[in-house]
């Protein structure tokens, strides 16, 4: 029977860490002189972060659609990058995923869903996906065709962004730091220069939706204390643009690739999985499931080396 | 093999959905909305 090699833990852990600070760091770095782009990335970064140097592609499906414009390039950003490289970016660049993996690691003791409860709530996703695309793309072409205006009066704030409103991601980067911000200076007596809206715009704009305000913070609070028990609850359940990307990562040109020769199905790597992934009941050719982020915890866990990426 | 077809296809289907957004000139249609929501919305708050 083959046996065990030593193996520096963490090695593969360490470089995802370093590629998820940076990249966070300058996809949220326009105030440290980093060029804003309109580069689309299938990831959750709100419309929101005055201080965001890409665009987040689920995002932009919403507000194309609300103009109305066919949103060709976001479309294109998901389709390809999940043939490309399947959902690397949500392990790999995501600053909400990166938030997720941070939060699930202070807690030690975090819990594990059953496989029963997990089987179904990865369908949650998808029906956000799906209710996402259908308030937004119905929008879209009924703009399109002339006859929506009172459609979109009827949808109100969720006109923009069905999903964009409520999610966790845009108000903990986007509405509680530009709270934070313009409290900072009401008190202080600083006439907020930099942000054309002044506090009482704010206020009364904030006013007059507490509802969807007390659902914001609500919804982030869920959201933050399931990361804290599950790891990563949101990218698993939950994340639509997860979700999105998921459809075309079954197809991928990356994947794992398991070797019979060296793997002993001991389990360590199901084990150690984010997504719970099943990888010892996958192909062993190639393994694209639609829920592996492609972080390489299973390659960094496995002591015989038996998993490494693929392409194509 | 079929997963491989399926795989180019898609990758076929992108790389149209890029070329017809370039060609829409969409790039710079996402530029000016992402200023604009940025500078009036709070937090994705229109």
């Amino acid at each position: 029977m083959l046996q065990k090699t030593p193996q520096p833990r963490h090695r593969i852990w360490w470089v995802r860490k370093i590629a998820q600070t940076i990249s966070t760091a300058i996809f949220l770095g326009a105030s440290f002189g980093i060029v804003r782009t309109a580069f689309t990335l299938p990831i959750l970064l709100t419309f929101g972060h005055n201080d965001k140097t890409v665009v987040a592609a689920f995002d932009a499906i919403q507000e194309l659609f609300a103009e109305p414009i066919l949103p060709w390039i976001p479309l294109a950003s998901f389709v390809l990058f999940g043939i490309l490289v399947g959902r690397a970016t949500c392990g790999w660049i995501c600053p909400f995923g990166f938030l997720q993996d941070v939060i699930g690691e202070v807690n030690a003791k975090r819990r594990e869903v059953s496989p029963r409860t997990h089987g179904g709530s990865l369908k949650v996703k998808y029906a956000i996906l799906g209710m996402t695309l259908f308030v937004s793309g119905s929008l879209g072409l009924s703009l399109i065709c002339g006859v929506g205006k009172e459609y979109k009066a009827a949808l109100g704030v969720l006109a923009r962004g069905p999903f964009s409103v409520l999610s966790p991601e845009a108000t903990l980067l986007g509405l509680v730091p530009m709270l934070a911000r313009m409290t900072f200076l009401h008190f202080l007596g600083v006439p907020p220069t930099a942000n054309p809206l002044s506090w009482d715009i704010v206020w009364s704009r904030l006013n007059s939706m507490t509802w969807l305000l007390a659902m914001r913070l609500m919804i982030l609070v869920f959201v933050m204390v399931l990361s804290f028990l599950v790891m990563r609850a949101w990218c698993r359940y939950l994340c639509p643009a997860g979700a999105f990307l998921s459809v075309f990562s079954r197809f991928s040109f990356l994947g794992l690739k398991r070797n019979l020769l060296k793997c002993n199905r001991c389990g360590d790597c199901v084990k150690v999985c984010p997504m719970l992934v099943r990888i010892t009941e996958q192909p062993w050719e190639k393994m694209t499931d639609p829920e592996c982020i492609m972080c390489l915890e299973c390659a960094d866990a496995c002591g015989l080396r038996a998993i490494r990426p693929t392409f194509p | 093999m079929k997963q491989r077809l399926l795989a180019s296809l898609m990758l076929t289907m992108g790389l149209s959905l890029l070329y017809l957004g370039i060609f829409d000139k969409q790039l710079g249609e996402l530029w000016k909305l992402v200023k604009v929501v940025s500078e009036t919305c709070i937090a994705g708050i229109p």
